[in-house]
């Protein structure tokens, strides 16, 4: 079969000694990244970034990937044991993780995390050594109608998803496509709004731009907070794979994970979405619920399972479609730019060895991961007391400068800099910042689609509704717009006589 | 507010540990404030019936400690704060208009097609984001002061308004999540930090500018120990210096005369 063959292919382009020890190192930053809180894989990935560009693509995407896959199996650790998740994708895991902790069963609940992690990754990782280049097949007959579909499909994804607030998700894609318009019309190189600025003049560098959303607030939210805590932590044996955990959360994980999957390959869904649904199928398959939200193990199970399955699953739909699957491989898309690549169903076919090498490196990763994440655990303390002061500092330093390495420009910090301040504020006011990036990557792709679509079907709109995936995904398009405004419009006229019940 | 996200290691308010059970076969997760802005996709949020509930004597609680304004006739008042997303998309309407010219032909090959469709995004979202604020206030009685705070508080229901997060910044207490703030300043003193960064880069070239950098941040940050920062801060700024500017080759700006020559010494 292709993928086993690809698969071997790529084992066998690893076998060398840089190879894998990029593999470790990135492996080792990702899950010290997950573990402080204040760092995570988006953080990781978008200032990592422009460190790549000197290395040649397989080990650059292989730093990528593996810091992303990595670092989503740390969150659980602060989550667990002081209520405050490394990562924003295990925040549902202090629901069941840290009453488990008051009740003295720390260990087991970090055991079952990292159980459930790692079988959630494993399966994720062969549904994307199996599905991707299924998918992409599929997409070679695809034409720019079905493209724009799915870049469409991907933008309403992540706009109703904004926790219940349409209305901010649909302005944030808004935005981001709009930013994603500065600079040259593709088809008629006319300068659109550039206002004049050679800086602006070949349009926002998406680097900066996912650093000043990404990271800076995060910096300027804890810069305030008391950056010299100190965390003591003690708990017992942690113990992963054993028949207990397998018996008691088995079910779950194997569940979250495929769900975790499947979920994840859709586009403009990733890690804390899986996570959300791995948290709710937990709870509606149990038969007995009465522990949730108060020491479940399962609670712990459906949600890290599925996190660690969401963000490789988001994977697929980058390497297949050139689509990103959610904000963090939005980010990835401005690497294969970068490294000359061009994203897309051709990139199986003409780049297989770099993608299954690619593949090889994460399903690696992986299995390191789950090995080391008890050495690591047992040093946390340790980890996460590096003073915030310190840490921000150089997180920030490494912002900057990864803004400015990429066109040697002062202009691209400034820009970080703006972004930074404009993400602040709205993250202060609880806005779904990714929103933003998927507009700002997706909307060029539909853009493009959606014109070339239309010239080659001279002009005829009929176009988007006889072609039968079009026609789908586009109906799909407007059933996930339409079912929250009408959610919303129902709910409030419902909720006026519970919430006056509630309120006295 | 539900607060699982943040370390608390004093526990002020213990009430929280009890109220936060999941209802059995009720599948929605609690609602919740993500310790980081930058989440993955966008915020989730649902509402348990008695997660909601914990809200509201939340809200009522920290209204205690806060100097919030509750008088019944602000719920008249134009939602000023929801207003605004309509407001910029306005605003980006008529940037757009106005820097993207105009031209003749099939209107999705004009300039002007893809960011108007972009603009009209914002305006429809900034409108829904208004229309539900009018509707939830209207839905609300008026002269109750409950309501009132139910609206300001933060992520109470499941669809939270942009109300003034800026009043736990005010007193200096708490920041949104619950934690304490110690350098109430500190988000502008870094964004001033590298404005001063940005200025002076040139002049002092990579390697001093960065060390000044990250001394400036650590220092706002209450970083203890001052040899030790110092100390750190020159490191920083060499080791990223030859990192950046030797290994991967990047031109670092060198800064003049004598600055210039020194960092020939590392890149």
């Amino acid at each position: 079969m292709e993928s086993l063959n690809g698969l071997a292919e790529g084992l066998a382009s690893l076998a060398t000694l840089d190879n894998l020890l990029v593999i470790l190192i990135a492996t080792v930053i990702g899950l010290i990244g997950g573990i402080i809180p204040g760092v995570s894989g988006p953080m990781l990935v978008v200032v990592a970034l422009p460190v790549t560009y000197a290395f040649d693509p397989t080990q650059a995407f292989i730093i990528l990937t593996v810091l992303y896959a990595t670092s989503v199996y740390g969150g659980m650790v602060t989550a667990i044991l002081f209520r405050a998740p490394g990562t924003p994708e295990s925040a549902l895991t202090v629901l069941d993780g840290y009453p488990m902790a008051q009740q003295g069963q720390a260990a087991r609940a970090l055991g079952v995390g990292i159980l459930s992690s790692g079988v959630g990754a494993i399966i994720a990782t062969v549904g994307l050594i199996f599905l991707t280049p299924i998918l992409a097949s599929l997409a070679m007959s695809f034409s720019s109608a079905e493209f724009f579909a799915i870049a469409l499909l991907g933008l309403a994804i992540v706009a109703s998803l904004s926790s219940g607030q349409i209305g901010k998700g649909i302005f944030g894609v808004g935005l981001g496509i709009l930013l994603g318009t500065v600079g040259n019309d593709p088809m008629t190189a006319q300068q659109r709004l550039t206002f004049d600025s050679t800086g602006l003049a070949s349009g926002l560098e998406i680097v900066p731009v996912l650093i000043g959303l990404f990271a800076i607030p995060e910096v300027l939210r804890r810069g305030r907070l008391n950056s010299n805590r100190r965390f003591d932590a003690n708990y017992g044996k942690v113990k992963v794979w054993t028949r207990e955990n397998f018996k008691e959360v088995g079910p779950t994980t194997v569940r979250s994970g495929i769900l975790g999957t499947v979920i994840g390959v859709l586009p403009g869904a990733g890690a804390t979405t899986t996570a959300v649904l791995g948290y709710t199928q937990a709870v509606k398959f149990a038969k007995i619920k009465e522990r949730f939200g108060k020491g479940d193990p399962r609670g712990i199970a459906g949600v890290e399972s599925a996190n660690n399955a969401g963000s490789t699953g988001s994977l697929v739909p980058l390497f297949a479609l050139g689509i990103p699957g959610s904000a963090t491989t939005a980010i990835m898309i401005g690497a294969f730019i970068m490294h000359g690549f061009q994203p897309g169903p051709n990139l199986m076919s003409s780049q297989s060895t770099f993608v299954y090498t690619v593949f090889a490196a994460i399903l690696i990763a992986n299995i390191l991961a789950i090995l080391l994440s008890k050495p690591f655990i047992n040093g946390v303390v340790r980890i996460i007391n590096i003073p915030y002061s310190l840490l921000g500092g150089i997180i920030l330093t490494f912002c900057v400068i990864g803004s400015f390495s990429l066109r040697n420009s002062i202009f691209d910090v400034g820009v970080m800099l703006a972004f930074g301040v404009l993400g602040y504020f709205l993250s202060s006011v609880n806005f779904p910042v990714a929103t933003i990036i998927l507009g700002f990557v997706l909307g060029p792709i539909a853009e493009s689609n959606f014109r070339r679509a239309l010239m080659m079907a001279g002009g005829d709109y009929t176009v988007f509704f006889t072609r039968p995936i079009t026609a789908v995904t586009l109906g799909l398009v407007v059933l996930i717009i339409a079912v929250p405004i009408v959610g919303t419009v129902m709910r409030r006229v419902r909720k006026t006589p519970v919430s006056e019940a509630l309120k006295v | 507010m539900n607060q699982p996200t943040h370390v608390q290691p004093d526990h002020t308010q213990p009430s929280h540990h009890q109220s936060r059970g999941a209802p059995p076969g009720d599948a929605e997760p609690a609602s919740l404030r993500s310790s980081e802005a930058s989440s993955d996709e966008a915020h989730l949020g649902a509402v348990l019936p008695n997660g909601s509930r914990q809200d509201d004597q939340q809200a009522v609680q920290q209204r205690g400690t806060e100097s919030a304004p509750s008088h019944p006739d602000r719920v008249k008042k134009f939602p000023l704060a929801s207003s605004l997303w309509f407001v910029a998309g306005v605003a980006l309407l008529l940037a757009v208009l106005a820097t993207v010219p105009s031209a003749d032909g099939l209107f999705y090959q004009l300039p002007r097609f893809w960011p108007g469709t972009a603009v009209a995004l914002m305006l429809i979202g900034g409108a829904a984001v208004l229309v539900g604020e009018l509707r939830k206030r209207r839905s609300h009685a008026p002269a109750s002061p409950e309501a009132v705070e139910s609206t300001d508080a933060e992520p109470a229901e499941a669809e939270p308004t942009d109300a003034e997060p800026a009043d736990a910044d005010a007193s200096g207490a708490k920041d949104p999540n619950g934690e304490e703030i110690h350098q109430p300043w500190a988000h502008v003193l870094i964004v001033l930090a590298i404005v001063a960064y940005i200025a002076v880069i040139e002049i002092a070239g990579f390697i001093l500018a960065t060390s000044l950098l990250f001394f400036a941040i650590a220092t706002i940050m209450r970083a203890k120990g001052l040899i030790k920062v110092l100390v750190i801060s020159l490191g920083v700024g060499l080791v990223t210096a030859y990192f950046f500017g030797n290994v991967l080759s990047v031109p670092l700006p060198r800064g003049l005369g004598v600055l210039a020559d020194l960092s020939r010494l590392i890149y």
